[in-house]
């Protein structure tokens, strides 16, 4: 059996990353697994009974029916050795063997910038990470992301906003509806050239394990890492420590020293994350003058004496109620609203969670 | 002679309440000769029944004669059921006829309505107001009532009163030993009310301007409304002075209130017309039938104590669903019509509905003004959001969010803003308008606009519409808010004194329908 087909039926039946590893190394050849003994399955770290009678019995009518799965659901694959391989992946220390993929591979080799965080993230927390994702895409750089709730998704959403290319790589079989709500996004971000990767064979469910696993891959395929929100504990600090290990820089943005989403952010700026607070600073630090898009700097000149006023105020305090605004600008309320919903039509301001903030 | 002379049948007048209906009741009382029995018939229930030893007890302690005959008291008609204390009074004076201790033609001239303790004092009753209304209206002018419902029992017009402490002094009176004295309302008798502490004001609200504002269109239109806020940001504190803002009630709907609350014995001793609309507030434990109305014999649920009023669901997730899906029926007929093998009793049930409820499971999502940030993972969020939805929520035009207020706005730094006072002149020139436009139409309110209606009062030019679809757009909200949006603004013209709707109106109207957009 070729290497190629051997590491992909390898890897269908379960045989995890680690025992891969010890498979090469064990057999000089890969497929002479195929003749292997229980015992050398052992030695390299296979107990599973089950796998292990796979192994010995050559079952190959599943293996047969999983390719003809995989082409039925449009799922591709590519091993280390492939000349399609992502470059920036093949340098990290542990490459997957096997990856993956659906949608188009090319954008797995062009530039791209890693964006993680809680997925119990603030809405503020949601709003950066989605403009963040859009500057980014905007700008040609790819956003990688792992589709989870909260700051994940929104990178994405920013990215697919922009029409720009993103890349999801997911802690389980490409097959599994996981997360339910992103099912669409997932459909934009395929036709707009975008991919979805793992490591996981087809029917791999989303367990909580495998998660810091794919996490090595998003840093893998990035330039450096942007970190929105992330608690003390958070998931998102082990792509972090994998960024560092595969020597990618580590962006942080800011946030509330008194909210819980930023402590592990504002730690990392504490132990020399780059601190960030726009896409802006991401480009300029690659060297990248970003494309000026008209006027960047914020003026109000084009509305009405009452509009400027309200926006200076949100500007000022942002977020902000609306009976903040009302105290602040003594409007009557009456004629406060009407304002507001204008502003908000001519997309110069929204609302986040009743709070005011500008349109950027 | 024979015994068919000497008329030993009396007819003594009353009343029995189904409902807030009432219906004139005929306690017929025989004596004959034979061995002593005493029996009530005509489909008394348990109360009626007990009649008999509390008149047996009464009449021997006011010094008068128990007959020892065969007794048999008949409450005519007989195929209806017969259900109250009040028999008591009717039925002692009826064996009194009878046995010719009072004369027919004196007791024939009034009907009688009392409960009897065993020592003879006559004991206020639930439900004197309707069965008063129900003599009334059959052309009985002169009642005998408990002196503890006087105050109740005079608020209706064309009658007289005659409220009596015990038996005995109904019957001096009958016998002509002491004077009949019908009874009035004095003129300073302060009409009290129930619920509503009538010290409660706006102004004691600090910041908070928006939803005020939200209230006072509320008031103005009899909109429903829904206050979403985290915990300790005063949604129930807002919510209680809303009736401070209501217009005040009109006679007929005094009445009626009062009615309500009388069948239900929640009108205290002494007191009369309720003045005030009614605000309840039920626990989110509260049962259908306690929200609905129900029970053996039918009693009003909260939403007909909140009739012309307010009912304030605080804790709106929190309500049990099938309590709520219950709601439904009478939000939709202003009434509640509940079954009995006997028949139908309706009570009225046309009320303003406020509900609150937190941001999501823990209360502080999106406030980033506190201490304290959210723990919910965005499912949680979006399932918490989902409990407030379908038909219920469609029936609440305006959706309000209210954040915690800051410290500095509490020590007093902010401008004090508007008061009870001013939002109610404002609600009431609004109610004046709509009591004009809606004339001669089944409506009253804006909140009760339907269908082709709308092209009739609530027109808007090109340019408003244009707008109104970027909005829609914009703020991705959906084609059901469209009309909730133009009542509002309906409300908001007539608040402003406009006769048409103008695009201002508009604007406004879409900052109230917060749930509509997709944030979560």
């Amino acid at each position: 059996m070729e290497r190629k087909e051997c590491l992909l039926w390898l890897n269908s039946i379960g045989v995890n990353h680690r025992q891969m590893k010890n498979l090469d190394h064990y057999f000089s050849v890969l497929s002479d697994v195929l003749n292997g003994s229980i015992n050398d399955l052992q030695n390299c770290g296979i107990r599973s009974q089950k796998i292990q009678s796979q192994i010995i019995n050559k079952n190959m009518e599943s293996f047969n029916s999983y390719k003809v799965e995989m082409k039925k659901l449009g799922i591709d694959f590519m091993t280390h050795e492939d000349e399609h391989y992502p470059g920036q992946l093949k340098n990290i220390p542990d490459p997957p063997f096997i990856l993956y993929y659906m949608g188009d591979r090319r954008c797995l080799n062009k530039d791209a910038i890693g964006m993680v965080g809680a997925r119990k993230a603030t809405p503020v927390g949601r709003h950066i990470a989605r403009d963040l994702g859009r500057d980014l895409a905007k700008n040609q750089y790819v956003v990688v992301s792992g589709m989870a709730y909260g700051i994940d998704t929104e990178a994405h959403r920013g990215a697919v906003e922009s029409k720009g290319l993103t890349i999801a790589v997911l802690g389980c079989g490409l097959d599994q509806n996981y997360p339910s709500h992103n099912r669409n996004l997932k459909k934009e971000l395929l036709s707009l050239g975008g991919a979805i990767v793992s490591e996981f064979p087809v029917g791999t469910a989303p367990l909580a394990r495998h998660f810091p696993q794919r996490n090595r891959i998003i840093s893998g395929l990035s330039k450096g890492v942007i970190v929105v929100e992330a608690g003390l504990k958070s998931g998102s600090l082990i792509t972090v420590d994998y960024a560092l290990e595969q020597n990618k820089d580590v962006f942080s943005v800011p946030g509330s020293v008194l909210s819980s989403v930023s402590e592990g952010t504002n730690h990392l700026i504490k132990e020399g994350a780059i601190p960030i607070t726009d896409a802006k600073d991401v480009l300029q630090y690659y060297g990248f003058e970003e494309r000026p898009e008209g006027n960047d700097v914020k003026t109000f000149d084009h509305l009405s004496e009452v509009e400027q006023k309200i926006c200076k105020c949100i500007m000022k305090h942002q977020p902000i109620h609306t009976d903040e605004i009302h105290l602040a600008t003594r409007i009557p309320m009456s004629d406060l609203l009407p304002v507001l919903t204008i502003l908000e039509i001519k997309n110069e301001i929204t609302k986040l969670n009743n709070k005011f903030i500008l349109q950027s | 002679m024979d015994a068919s002379e000497v008329n030993m049948i009396s007819k003594i007048k009353s009343a029995v309440l189904f409902g807030l209906e009432g219906q004139v009741i005929d306690v017929e009382t025989d004596l004959a000769n034979g061995l002593p029995a005493y029996n009530i018939v005509g489909l008394p229930d348990t109360t009626v029944k007990e009649s008999k030893e509390r008149v047996r007890a009464a009449i021997k302690n006011s010094n008068l004669d128990f007959p020892m005959k065969r007794i048999t008291l008949n409450l005519s008609p007989a195929h209806t059921r017969k259900e109250g204390a009040h028999f008591d009074l009717p039925l002692a004076i009826g064996i009194l006829t009878a046995s010719q201790q009072i004369k027919e033609k004196d007791a024939y001239d009034f009907a009688y309505l009392g409960e009897l303790s065993l020592n003879g004092s006559l004991v206020g009753i639930r439900g004197i107001l309707p069965l008063v209304i129900t003599l009334r209206n059959q052309g009985i002018r002169r009642i005998v009532v408990p002196f503890d419902n006087r105050n109740e029992a005079a608020i209706v017009e064309d009658v007289d009163i005659y409220p009596c402490r015990s038996l005995n002094e109904v019957v001096e009176s009958l016998i002509g030993n002491k004077p009949w004295e019908s009874y009035s309302i004095p003129s300073d008798f302060f009409k009290q009310d129930l619920d509503v502490d009538s010290s409660l004001d706006f102004r004691e609200v600090v910041g908070q301007e928006h939803v005020k504002r939200a209230m006072e269109i509320a008031a103005a239109g009899a909109h429903n409304m829904l206050i979403i806020g985290p915990p300790g940001a005063g949604k129930t504190m807002l919510a209680r002075r809303f009736p401070t803002i209501l217009p005040d009630l009109s006679y007929e709907e005094a009445l009626e209130i009062t009615k309500i609350y009388s069948v239900s014995g929640l009108l205290h001793s002494g007191s009369g017309l309720m003045k005030i609309r009614p605000f309840r507030s039920p626990h989110h434990t509260v049962s259908s039938t306690s929200l609905v109305g129900g029970g053996r014999v039918p009693k009003p649920g909260e939403v007909s104590l909140s009739h012309f009023g307010v009912l304030f669901l605080d804790e709106f997730t929190e309500f049990n669903r099938s309590a709520l899906e219950v709601m439904r029926q009478p939000m939709e007929d202003e009434k509640v019509t509940i079954s009995r093998v006997n028949g139908t009793v309706t009570y009225p049930a046309k009320f303003t509905l406020l509900a609150s409820m937190n941001p999501c499971p823990c209360g502080f999502a999106g406030d980033m003004g506190s201490t304290q940030s959210c723990t919910c993972t965005p499912l949680e969020v979006k399932r918490y959001m989902s409990k407030v939805s379908g038909p219920l929520l469609d029936r609440i035009d305006l959706h309000i969010e209210v954040s915690a207020v800051k410290f500095e706005d509490l020590s007093g730094k902010t401008t004090e803003g508007k008061g009870t006072v001013e939002m109610k002149e404002m609600v009431d020139l609004a109610r004046t308008v709509q009591v004009n436009r809606y004339k001669g139409s089944q409506i009253t309110y804006n909140s009760q606009l339907t269908g082709s209606q709308f092209k009739k009062y609530c027109r808007i030019d090109e340019s408003t519409e244009a707008i109104l679809e970027q909005a829609f757009q914009k703020m991705k909200m959906s084609a059901r808010s469209y009309h909730k949006v133009l009542k509002v603004a309906r409300t908001i013209a007539d608040l402003d004194g406009y006769e048409h709707i103008e695009m201002n109106h508009v604007l406004e109207a879409l900052q109230y329908r917060n749930l509509d957009r997709n944030y979560y």
